[in-house]
């Protein structure tokens, strides 16, 4: 009894105690907005001389839920707090820590994503009287969809009786670490022109070397009026140049592209702030520039960043898209499509010159018409501003699973062990018929036919086609579409070659058993692309794999069985037995005849973006590789540049650090990495050092000078 | 023959949007479930135009789209062409939730070019006593009952058929 009595005041005490001290106003949640929570605590920080005590908002929001930065963007509005009602307080200042770029719908917004804390420096008129801290908070919240959200506060406290909130204080600090700090000696606004026809801002800041080190993740924050909307174009960065005191001056350039909600804007004599973040540093270091900007002509060539545009002209990119696209015909995806249809002219006697180019105009606009039809899923994905890539594709374990199904049946189809009765003549008319005596009125099946061969071609495209997809992904709409409508063309090249001459199709050998013999081996060539289809599931069931291989090696035989008799099965199954081991036993024999033995791989470590600029602090030079196991190039850059020598040697140099980014799964810390460069498909290898701690891309396909000149540039001392 | 194919088809494309219909239908529902959709609030406010609006009255034997909005919600940038398209043809009301003082929010308008109605809720008092926080909010009221009730992304299409089916 007597020790509950002691539990009970001890309680009652703790309470109390509690009560004195509330300088928090604990997490309050609007009912109206459950996603919200919001904590107002003062710090228990005070300065006597300055009249001020420190406080901090804390914001923490569930899910996809955003708020906003001061100047917040392409829409949205900043968070606000309305003191009036408070007493013996002078003035609450409202510190906003740098934000991130966000894309939602295509629209760009500046805010804060999970949680964020608001440092407060508020100024009493009485150091020694008891104050009130009221106000009400508005705070936005964004997801699809826009809730405003009040939350009245209110802290009782005496500014020179405070205790000290250890929580509040750490939210506090971490909170400053990142509200940038305005020094000339760490970074110098030079210019800030301002062009009133194209509505746009010049920028040109400098920076002392050793304040920041500017890199592809330096981003620019433009604080100015809500309703305007500024656009920062990708930054120049200028390394080590010799500023008027002759010492090394970083200098950092930029283009800012400015539109009004209200209408047209004029900046002319406005005062503008600006904020350089650098996350890449360690710890992260926000700086903040002020100026005017003044009415002037600028060329906007010199105030653009290139450095980590694609290094490819359009021409070369149009050049290159006609050519993957032609390529994509000889994929042992698409091959047998066109060769059926090729076959079908051949035995279709009866068809005139104008059927045939009528068949074949229709299978071309098929194709073309399926690549506009991806290029406004591309368009969509980018729109809603998911990160994307070529190759995203195989990073759904059902797009995979899908065409497993699409080209497995197709091949079955193909060893006439199957045949598909889809809703009436569908299949038939996708896959084999082309040109049987429907007598070419019923063009639409031509057209099918077109598309189901893109479709085909879409698991073999990653390879072949990254780069210019890559390029279209990274370009405007209208550059996205012209470049897929290339790829589209390209494909459909042998279709309209014979369109526009039908007569070609008299030189083709005339059929004969010969035609079943191509049949088999389109078979095979299907049922390879299914197997290693169904090898990149691996990644995503496992052991399994090897019961769906099971499963397919059965299904094959029960039909044959079932098509051909027991007998012919069991000579085919054991002729594939005797087959593959005959090649199993010649290739282990003869093996180091031919093969070069392929050096063990690197030491590579997971690619983490702050790592990146400890090492080459340390002065090390990093080696990037981004890479998945469905991309073909990427084993072919390892297998042919980077494991051979004198690559080889160079990587295992002591100095040097190896990093690897896998893609095979959706990675958004990866996809991130690329996009930063202004990539969007891989293989990407880049090589960061000492000289250049901004990197230096390389080319898609790896060649050992290329490596070689990069680590060489990235890693040597600084020559004066 | 190619008329039995056509009527295969028609069917096949009848069935999804039957699908897609009953899925949104869905969704509406939910997404509205706190509503009270038989009793609404009055809403009888003149419009920054000058326009004198009751929609007790405006939804009499008619459909009437009803739009909750702001300036500061990125998301109605995309929702707002759409409604102001719809605005040319049918009955529409608009209430822009603490956006600003008349002028600021008729310059927004002209600006964008909206061809629909504003009534101006500067203090969110209008969409508090609806029980709307969120934007964009869309509505389709007929005798001043609510028939069809939606939030967030919503395209023309979308906005025409819930007018059709009120």
């Amino acid at each position: 009894m007597v020790r509950l009595f002691w539990l009970l005041s001890l309680m009652l005490s703790l309470l109390s105690f509690n009560l004195a001290h509330a300088t928090s106003t604990g997490w309050l949640t609007n009912p109206q907005h459950p996603p919200l929570q919001v904590q107002l605590a003062l710090t228990g920080q005070s300065d006597a001389a300055s009249q001020t005590v420190t406080g901090v908002l804390q914001v923490k929001l569930r899910d996809d839920w955003k708020t906003y930065w001061q100047t917040p963007g392409e829409g949205g509005i900043a968070p606000s707090a309305n003191w009036q009602a408070s007493s013996n307080i002078d003035e609450v200042k409202w510190l906003w820590p740098a934000p991130q770029r966000f894309k939602t719908l295509g629209l760009e917004t500046l805010g804060y994503l999970e949680a964020v804390s608001f440092p407060l420096q508020i100024k009493v008129s009485q150091f020694n009287a008891p104050s009130q801290l009221t106000g009400t908070l508005t705070l936005p919240s964004c997801t699809t969809v826009c809730v405003l959200t009040d939350y009245q506060l209110q802290l009782d406290f005496n500014p020179s009786e405070l205790s000290i909130d250890s929580d509040a204080m750490y939210a506090y600090n971490k909170a400053m670490a990142l509200v940038p700090v305005q020094d000339p000696k760490l970074a110098k606004l030079d210019q800030l022109i301002w062009q009133q026809e194209r509505q746009q801002l010049a920028f040109d800041i400098q920076l002392p070397s050793q304040a920041i080190s500017l890199s592809s993740s330096t981003q620019v924050f433009v604080v100015g009026d809500g309703d305007t909307y500024f656009k920062v174009e990708p930054l120049q960065l200028n390394q080590n140049q010799l500023g008027q005191n002759q010492l090394g001056q970083n200098q950092l350039r930029g283009l800012i592209n400015v539109s009004g909600w209200l209408g047209e804007v004029n900046l002319d004599q406005q005062a503008i702030s600006l904020v350089i973040l650098d996350e890449a540093s360690m710890p992260a270091v926000a700086l903040e520039v002020a100026g005017v900007a003044q009415a002037g002509q600028f060329s906007a060539a010199d105030y653009q960043g290139g450095a980590f545009n694609t290094p490819f002209s359009w021409l070369s990119m149009l050049l290159l898209a006609l050519a993957g696209g032609l390529i994509l015909n000889v994929m042992p995806c698409v091959l047998p499509v066109l060769g059926i249809k090729l076959s079908s002219i051949v035995t279709a006697k009866a068809q005139t010159k104008q059927q045939t180019r009528l068949q074949f105009i229709a299978s071309a606009a098929g194709i073309i018409s399926s690549f506009w039809l991806l290029a406004g899923a591309v368009w969509l994905l980018k729109l809603s501003g998911q990160s994307i890539g070529w190759g995203i594709q195989f990073q759904q374990p059902w797009f995979i699973g899908f065409m497993v199904v699409v080209t497995g049946l197709f091949a079955l189809n193909m060893l006439g062990l199957f045949s598909i009765h889809l809703p009436s003549s569908l299949q038939t008319k996708l896959a084999t018929t082309g040109g049987q005596p429907t007598g070419g009125q019923h063009y639409g099946g031509h057209y099918l036919q077109g598309m189901f061969a893109t479709l085909l071609a879409t698991p073999c495209s990653a390879p072949f086609l990254g780069t210019a997809v890559a390029f279209a992904l990274a370009a405007d709409t209208p550059s996205l579409f012209i470049i897929f409508t290339a790829l589209g063309i390209g494909m459909a090249l042998p279709w309209l070659l014979i369109a526009a001459l039908p007569q070609l199709a008299r030189y083709l050998p005339r059929p004969g058993r010969w035609m079943n013999h191509i049949k088999l081996l389109f078979a095979f060539m299907l049922l390879a692309t299914t197997v290693w289809l169904l090898s990149l599931l691996a990644s995503f069931i496992g052991p399994w794999l090897w019961v769906i291989y099971g499963a397919l090696a059965i299904a094959i035989c029960v039909l044959v069985k079932r098509k051909f008799g027991a007998k012919i099965a069991l000579i085919g199954i054991s002729l594939s037995f005797l087959g593959l081991g005959l090649v199993g036993i010649l290739a282990a024999v003869t093996s180091e005849h031919w093969a070069t033995p392929l050096n063990p791989d690197l030491a590579w470590h997971m690619l983490e973006q702050q790592d990146i600029a400890q090492q080459v602090a340390k002065g090390n030079t990093v080696f990037v590789d981004v890479t998945a196991d469905w991309c073909i190039t990427c084993k072919a850059n390892k297998v042919g540049v980077l494991l051979q020598q004198p690559v080889y040697g160079a990587l295992q140099q002591p100095n040097m650090y190896l990093m690897k980014g896998d893609w095979t799964k959706p990675a958004p810390h990866i996809s991130d990495f690329l996009a930063q460069y202004g990539r969007y498909g891989i293989p990407f290898n880049i090589v960061f050092g000492p000289n250049a701690p901004q990197g230096i891309p390389l080319p898609v396909i790896l060649s050992s000078d290329d490596v070689l000149d990069a680590i060489n540039r990235a890693g040597a001392p600084l020559t004066q | 023959m190619v008329k039995g194919k056509l009527i295969k088809w028609a069917k096949q494309a009848l069935y999804l949007a039957i699908i897609l219909t009953l899925v949104t239908v869905a969704m509406d529902w939910w997404r509205g479930r706190h509503l009270d959709k038989q009793y609404l609030p009055p809403l009888t406010a003149t419009s920054i135009s000058g326009q004198t609006i009751d929609l007790a009255e405006l939804s009499k034997d008619q459909a009437v789209l009803v739009y909750f909005w702001g300036t500061w919600c990125q998301v109605c940038n995309y929702v707002s062409p759409a409604v102001s398209s719809m605005a040319e043809n049918h009955p529409t009301v608009s209430v822009a939730i603490r956006s600003g003082e008349d002028e600021r929010l008729n310059q927004y308008i002209q600006h964008h070019e909206y061809q629909f109605n504003v009534i101006n809720d500067t203090t969110g008092q209008l969409g508090q006593t609806w029980n709307i926080s969120v934007t964009p909010t869309i509505m389709v009221v007929k005798d001043n009952k609510i028939v069809h009730y939606t939030t967030g992304f919503t395209s023309l299409p979308g906005l025409w058929w819930r007018m059709v089916f009120a």
